[in-house]
C-alpha cells in the first residue's frame, strides 16, 4: 500500500476515531449551519427535519404517492431500461467481439451515438413517447447500453485463444465452443459491465424523471423544488442514493456468487 | 504407411510490407507409434509444424497428411497438449478431462469410468472436483495430458508441454510420460527447447535450423536407447549420465551452437 | 453458428484500411436511407426530422436571429465555457484531495466516510437543490458540474496513489526520501495514468451534467436550445443540437486523450 506515514504510523484506534469524528462533524456542521440563521430556514433544513420528512413521506402522499410508491415507479422504469440494455447490449457485444465484420459495421454507429449524453435524448423521448414509459426507458437505455456492450465486446474479443484452440482440438463444434468456452470466458467482463451499467442507468433515470414523467422520485423532487419544500428535495436525494447503493451491492453479491459457482 | 507426413512443406507470412519465410521445404515422415521430438533455435518454426498437424495453421505450399488424409482443420484425432495448459478455468478437473468425450456425445454415465481411469493413471485421485487455479503447474499439466489421452487420439501433439514447469517437476513429468508411453503407446510429435528432454524421450530427434527453418539433421535415438539399454535404468538422471546419452546430446548441442555462431557472424 | 472468428483464416487478415472502409460504408448506407425515406415520405418530420428539416434548423440558428436567445456560436461558447470552468474547479479540488487521502491514512479516515455517504447521490439529483439555492445562472451550473466531476477526479487520483508499486516506494525510502519528495517525485508521477483516467471521466461527467442542467433551466447554452426545441416541437433543431452535444463531447474527450499521449509517452 502506497501510504507514506511516519514509522509508527497512525494506529487503528486513531483512524477509527478520525472516521467517526468526520461523520459526526459533518452532521454537526450541517445542523449548526441550519440553525445559525445565516440561511433562510426553507433553504437549509437541518438533518433532523429531513429525517422527519422521510418518515412522513413514508406514510403520507406527496404529489400523488408515498415515498415508497414513487420509488417503486422509479425502480420499475429503471428495471425496464436496464434489462433492455443488457438484453441487447450483451449479446450484441459478444457477437461483435467474435465476428470482426459485425464489429466493423456496428462500431461507427455506436461511436457516433456514444458521446451523446443520455440526457440529450430527453426531447426526442418526450416527442416520441409522451409521458409513457417509453421516454424514461429510452434515456436509461442510452446510458446503460454502452457499458454492457463494451464489456461484453472486450470479454469476447480477449478470450484466450489457446482455450478456443484446445476446445477445437478436442473436437468441439461451433455451438459447443460458444456455450462452453466463449461465454464462460467472457463472464467476468460481462458482470463488471452490468454493475457499471446499472450505476449509470440509475443516475440517468433521475435525469429522465426530472422532466418527462408524472410519478417517481425524480418527479417528487421537482415538485418539492417548485414548492420550495427543501426537505422533500433532500429526502428524495437520500432515497435515490440509498437505492443506488442497494442495487450496487445486490449486483456485487450476484457477481461473487456466480464467480464461486463457476469455480474462480 | 506413415502416420504423419510432411511433404515439401513451406510456410511464409506477411507482416506489414515484408514477407517472412518461416519454414522451407520440410519433408518428414513419422511412423505409427513413433515418438519424434523436434528441437531447434527460437523462431525456427517447430511450433508451426506442430500446429499444421493440429490443423490450427496451414502451409503456404506443400501438404501435411495424417493417415494419408490431408489436414483440413482441428479435430480430436490429433490431440494437443499446450505449454500453457489451456485448461478451462471454470471446469473442474473431471469436467476438463471429460470434455473431449462430451463433445463426442458420450453420455455422462459412460464418461465417468473413462475419466476415472485417467484420473488414476495420471495420479490425480482426490483432485477430481478441484479447479485448475487450485492446482500446481505440474498437476495442471497432468490434467491437460489426461484430457488429451482420454480421447484416445491417433496422434498426440505436445508443444513444449513441460516448458512452464520448474526443473524438478519437469523431470518427474518426463518419467511420467515415458511410463504413459509404454502403457498406451501412440504416435507423438513433441516440441521442446531442451535437448536433454528430446534425447531422453524420443525415438528420433529432428534438429532444425534458424529461420527460415529447414531440417538440419535427424538422429536415430531409439536404436541407441535399445542397444545401450536405457530402458532398464529407472531414473532420468541415470540415463543422462550414460556415455551414449552424453555423446548424442553433445552432438546436437554442437549443431545448435554452430547455428548461433553463424547467425552472430552474419550480424 | 460458425466459428469463423475462432479459426485463424487461411487468407491473410484484411488490413485496417479495409475495415474502416466497411464502417464508413455502413454509415453511408444509413445516411442514404435517411434521405431516401424522407423523400419517399416515410419520414415526415413530425416525429423524426428530415435532412431538410435539419438543414433549416442549422440555417436558422447560425443566422441573424439565432434560436432560443442566441446564435449557435453563443450557445456553444456558453456551454463549453461552463464545462471547462466547472471541470477546472472540480479537478483542482478533486486531485489534491485525492492525493492527500491516498498518501495519508489519517486524511483518508477523516474524509473518506463522509465522501462515501454523499457519493451515491447522483449528480443530477442535486439539480433541484441547486436551483433552489443558486437559481438558474452560471454559479448553479458550475456547482453542479463540480458535484459531478469532483468524485471521479478524487477517486481515480486516490486509487492511482494507492496503487503505486510499493517496491518503488521502498526504493525511494532507501534513498532517504521523506514525505514531500516522496509525494512529488514518486507518488504523483506514479499515479499520473490513473489521474488522467480520472480527468477523462470528470470531463465526461462535466459535460453530461451541464447539458442536463441547461435542459432544466438556463438562459443560454446547448441544453437550453434542446429544451426550447422540445417545447416548440422542432425535431430538426433537436437533432441539430444533439449532434453538437455529441460532437463537442467527443472533441473534448479526444483532446484529453491526445494530451495524455503527449504528456505520458512512456505509457504507450
Amino acid at each position: 500500500m502506497a501510504q507514506v506515514s511516519v514509522h509508527t504510523g497512525p494506529g487503528r484506534k486513531e483512524l477509527l476515531f478520525l472516521s467517526c469524528a468526520g461523520v459526526v462533524g459533518f452532521f454537526a456542521g450541517w445542523h449548526l449551519l441550519s440553525v445559525s440563521g445565516w440561511f433562510p430556514k426553507q433553504f437549509l433544513p437541518g438533518p433532523v427535519a429531513v429525517l422527519e420528512t422521510i418518515v412522513q413521506l413514508s406514510r403520507e402522499k406527496y404529489s400523488g404517492d408515498t415515498l415508497w410508491g414513487h420509488l417503486a415507479a422509479s425502480l420499475g422504469r429503471f428495471g425496464v431500461g436496464f434489462l433492455l440494455a443488457a438484453a441487447i447490449g450483451i449479446p450484441l457485444g459478444l457477437l461483435m467481439g467474435w465476428f470482426r465484420w459485425l464489429d466493423d459495421i456496428v462500431s461507427p454507429f455506436f461511436e457516433a451515438l456514444r458521446f451523446v449524453a443520455p440526457i440529450a435524448w430527453v426531447p426526442f423521448a418526450g416527442l416520441w413517447f409522451g409521458t409513457g414509459i417509453g421516454g424514461p426507458t429510452l434515456i436509461i437505455f442510452s446510458g446503460a447500453f454502452p457499458p454492457c456492450l463494451i464489456n461484453a465486446y472486450r470479454g469476447a474479443k480477449y478470450v484466450d485463444r489457446r482455450l478456443v484452440e484446445a476446445a477445437q482440438t478436442l473436437g468441439a463444434g461451433g455451438i459447443r465452443i460458444t456455450a462452453e468456452v466463449l461465454l464462460p470466458a467472457s463472464l467476468p467482463s460481462i458482470l463488471a459491465g452490468l454493475r457499471v451499467s446499472a450505476g449509470i442507468g440509475w443516475q440517468s433515470l433521475v435525469g429522465a424523471e426530472l422532466i418527462v414523467v408524472a410519478s417517481g422520485v425524480g418527479y417528487m423532487m421537482v415538485q418539492g423544488q417548485l414548492n420550495v419544500a427543501t426537505t422533500i428535495v433532500m429526502a428524495g436525494m437520500i432515497a435515490i442514493g440509498l437505492v443506488g447503493v442497494v442495487i450496487d451491492f445486490a449486483l456485487r453479491w450476484f457477481e461473487i456468487r456466480i464467480k464461486q459457482s463457476w469455480g474462480r | 504407411m506413415s502416420k504423419i507426413a510432411f511433404e515439401r512443406v513451406s510456410r511464409s507470412f506477411v507482416r506489414g510490407k515484408e514477407s517472412f519465410e518461416a519454414l522451407v521445404d520440410i519433408s518428414l515422415e513419422v511412423q505409427e507409434r513413433e515418438f519424434v521430438a523436434i528441437v531447434g533455435p527460437s523462431g525456427c518454426g517447430k511450433t508451426t509444424l506442430l500446429r499444421m498437424v493440429a490443423g490450427l495453421e496451414f502451409p503456404s505450399s506443400g501438404s501435411v497428411r495424417v493417415a494419408n488424409v490431408e489436414v483440413a482443420g482441428p479435430g480430436p484425432d490429433r490431440a494437443v497438449v499446450f505449454q500453457a495448459f489451456a485448461l478451462f478455468p471454470w471446469k473442474s478437473v473431471e469436467e476438463n478431462i471429460g470434455f473431449g468425450l462430451k463433445c463426442r456425445g458420450v453420455s455422462e454415465a459412460d464418461r465417468r469410468p473413462v475419466v476415472a481411469q485417467f484420473v488414476e493413471l495420471m495420479g490425480l485421485i482426490g483432485y477430481e472436483n478441484a479447479y485448475p487455479h487450485q492446482l500446481s503447474g505440474g498437476m495442471q499439466q497432468r490434467v491437460a495430458i489426461a484430457r488429451s489421452y482420454a480421447l484416445d487420439p491417433g496422434v498426440l501433439l505436445m508443444d513444449e508441454p513441460f516448458g512452464a514447469l520448474d526443473a524438478q517437476t519437469r523431470v518427474v513429468m518426463q518419467e511420467e510420460l515415458i511410463r504413459l508411453s509404454r502403457l498406451k503407446p501412440r504416435t507423438v510429435l513433441f516440441i521442446t527447447h531442451s535437448v536433454e528432454e528430446a534425447v531422453y524421450l524420443a525415438d528420433r530427434v529432428v534438429v532444425m535450423t534458424r529461420r527460415p527453418g529447414r531440417i538440419k539433421e535427424i538422429l536415430d535415438v531409439g536404436s541407441v536407447r535399445r542397444s545401450e539399454g536405457w530402458g532398464r535404468l529407472e531414473h532420468v538422471e541415470e540415463v543422462m549420465d550414460t556415455e551414449s546419452f552424453v555423446h548424442l546430446r553433445t552432438r546436437i548441442w554442437r549443431m545448435l551452437r554452430e547455428q548461433q555462431e553463424a547467425a552472430a557472424a552474419r550480424h | 453458428m460458425s466459428d469463423a472468428a475462432a479459426l485463424p483464416p487461411r487468407h491473410e487478415s484484411i488490413g485496417s484500411g479495409h475495415r474502416i472502409a466497411i464502417g464508413m460504408a455502413a454509415l453511408g448506407v444509413a445516411i442514404a436511407a435517411w434521405f431516401v425515406c424522407s423523400a419517399a415520405g416515410v419520414i415526415t418530420g413530425g416525429r423524426f426530422p428530415t435532412p431538410s428539416d435539419v438543414y433549416r434548423a442549422a440555417l436558422q440558428i447560425t443566422g441573424a436571429n439565432g434560436y432560443a436567445g442566441g446564435s449557435l456560436l453563443q450557445h456553444v461558447w456558453q456551454s463549453c465555457r461552463l464545462v471547462l470552468l466547472g471541470f477546472a474547479v472540480a479537478v483542482s479540488t478533486g486531485v489534491p484531495v485525492g492525493l492527500t487521502m491516498g498518501a495519508s491514512r489519517r486524511a483518508d479516515a477523516l474524509i473518506g466516510p463522509v465522501f462515501s455517504l454523499l457519493r451515491p447521490i447522483p449528480p443530477l439529483a442535486w439539480i433541484p437543490l441547486a436551483i433552489l439555492w443558486l437559481g438558474l445562472g452560471d454559479t448553479a451550473k458550475i456547482f453542479l458540474i463540480w458535484v459531478a466531476a469532483f468524485a471521479p477526479a478524487l477517486i481515480n487520483t486516490y486509487v492511482g496513489v494507492r496503487n503505486v508499486d510499493p517496491t518503488l516506494i521502498e526504493a525511494a525510502r532507501v534513498h532517504g526520501a521523506r514525505s514531500r519528495r516522496m509525494l512529488f517525485d514518486v507518488l504523483v508521477p506514479g499515479s499520473l495514468p490513473m489521474i488522467f483516467t480520472g480527468l477523462r471521466l470528470s470531463l465526461q461527467a462535466s459535460w453530461t451534467t451541464l447539458v442536463a442542467a441547461e435542459l432544466l433551466g438556463a438562459f443560454t447554452g446547448l441544453g437550453k436550445v434542446l429544451s426550447v426545441a422540445a417545447l416548440d416541437i422542432y425535431p430538426g433543431m433537436i437533432l441539430f443540437a444533439m449532434l453538437w452535444v455529441g460532437l463537442l463531447g467527443a472533441l473534448m474527450t479526444r483532446s484529453l486523450e491526445w494530451l495524455e499521449v503527449k504528456l505520458l509517452p512512456w505509457l504507450k
